[in-house]
């Protein structure tokens, strides 16, 4: 039986903690130390056009990649993560065996938050509550 | 249990590569990521064009310092530069193209004199925007020396003859082996005097000098901080602080993230360096600096 929504959304949240608080925090500091501590929303706007575009976004981008391990790995070894167990939901394989590559194609969209919503629209009108990239790697979560 | 140990390693293991990856990240092709930053580049001991610092003495290799001006001009997020000057001068063509190339800089270039920012390196101090320095320290001395350790003497007191076989009668001029004829130090000082002037319109230009002014430090004195403020050779009087206040007011910087340009020194430099320091040193013992190869030497 597929997993409700709620225990879904609140794992992710779990999850997304652990990414950002722990393991992006490296990025978080070389980021920070990029944009301006301006005071008001004007003042960063008017610094906008001397920020180093470039380089945040390769930095974001490799963040967004580390953050998609954190899912893909612990999914591929066990089936679960921090915030799967904490809510007692699990990934089950519809296939026979269970690769790390569904296991990366099933978190892809985590890449972005846009991507990840866009990407959780499927879960709404179909049975298995499967989100596109589960139905890609041929996957739910119970 | 075990999967707790599993997630526990995969974060652990995570956060390591991330953070090695992005200490790589700070650092990639020298050029360093930083918003609002303000470069601050070392111009420590004798102006050279090559050459590298040892532990015993550090040179301002002119080389290494217009590629950290370089540097500094391409990095986006380094909005202001500040030169910390602690120098005597030195090689007058070294001296003459940092000038040029802080001049020539499209940021904001603060010159900070710490103690000594005499001759050569003054010459590149007058070239930035604004020159701080510390009320005691040496600055000015905007003349031209010319030296050379004279052997004739201790030849002739050994029955040593210096045979020259030269095509041009002047061509051995500043040779420690001989004495100057009147015709040859004529020809030096004329050499000197071009230099000389050289150095000073350039001053002269760079600080907006009245005649007088230029007049008082053409006799090549030099001057204490508080004296050369009311030359107006300087500035300000202060330190660090005050030439980092500098930067960030003529960068508009709020914060200002100073990024530190250093001489990076592979061990290999390390271990050469610090050889040819100890061959040297053996070598001044035997021969009390008997750098006969080098003879006359121009420095600003």
């Amino acid at each position: 039986m597929a997993a409700p929504t709620y225990k879904r959304i609140i794992a992710y949240l779990i999850d997304l903690s652990v990414v950002n608080l722990i393991i992006n925090s490296p990025f978080r500091s070389l980021l920070s130390s990029l944009i301006p501590k301006e005071g008001n929303i004007f003042q960063l706007y008017s610094s906008l056009s001397s920020l180093p575009i470039a380089k945040i976004l390769l930095i974001s981008l490799v963040s967004g990649i580390f953050a998609v391990l954190y899912w893909a790995i612990l999914e591929y070894r066990i089936q679960q993560t921090l915030g799967c167990i904490i809510l007692n939901i699990k990934v089950k394989p519809l296939s026979k065996r269970y690769t790390f590559s569904q296991s990366l194609i099933r978190n892809i969209t985590k890449l972005s938050t846009i991507l990840l919503i866009l990407d959780s629209f499927f879960i709404f009108g179909n049975e298995k509550k499967q989100r596109f990239t589960e139905k890609l790697s041929d996957t739910m979560t119970i | 249990m075990k999967k707790i140990k599993t997630i526990l390693i995969t974060i652990v293991l995570l956060w390591l590569a991330a953070f090695l990856l992005s200490k790589s990240f700070s650092t990639f092709s020298g050029d360093k990521i930083v918003s609002e930053g303000i470069a601050i580049i070392e111009i420590h001991g004798p102006l050279s064009i090559q050459g590298s610092s040892s532990i015993i003495q550090p040179v301002a290799s002119s080389e290494r310092i217009l590629e950290d001006i370089d540097k500094a001009e391409k990095n986006s997020g380094i909005k202001a530069i500040i030169l910390d000057i602690n120098s005597g001068g030195g090689e007058p063509v070294a001296s003459r193209e940092i000038a040029t190339a802080v001049k020539n800089s499209k940021k904001p270039v603060v010159a900070w004199i710490r103690e000594v920012g005499a001759s050569g390196a003054y010459w590149i101090a007058s070239a930035s925007d604004v020159i701080v320095a510390d009320p005691l320290s040496v600055t000015g001395s905007v003349g031209v020396l010319a030296s050379y350790i004279d052997f004739s003497d201790f030849l002739k007191k050994y029955d040593i003859q210096y045979q020259k076989l030269t095509g041009g009668e002047f061509k051995d001029t500043g040779s420690p082996f001989k004495d100057l004829t009147p015709g040859e130090r004529n020809i030096l000082q004329g050499k000197i005097d071009l230099v000389h002037e050289i150095f000073l319109d350039d001053v002269a230009l760079n600080r907006n000098l009245t005649k007088e002014q230029l007049s008082e430090i053409s006799s090549g004195i030099f001057y204490f901080g508080v004296e050369a403020k009311k030359l107006n050779l300087v500035d300000d009087l202060g330190g660090r602080d005050l030439a980092i206040e500098y930067a960030k007011r003529l960068s508009n910087v709020k914060n200002g993230n100073l990024v530190q340009y250093k001489q990076k020194k592979s061990v290999l430099d390390f271990l050469g360096s610090f050889s040819s320091q100890l061959f040297f040193a053996m070598g001044q013992g035997i021969g009390s600096e008997l750098k006969l190869e080098e003879g006359l030497q121009i420095k600003t």
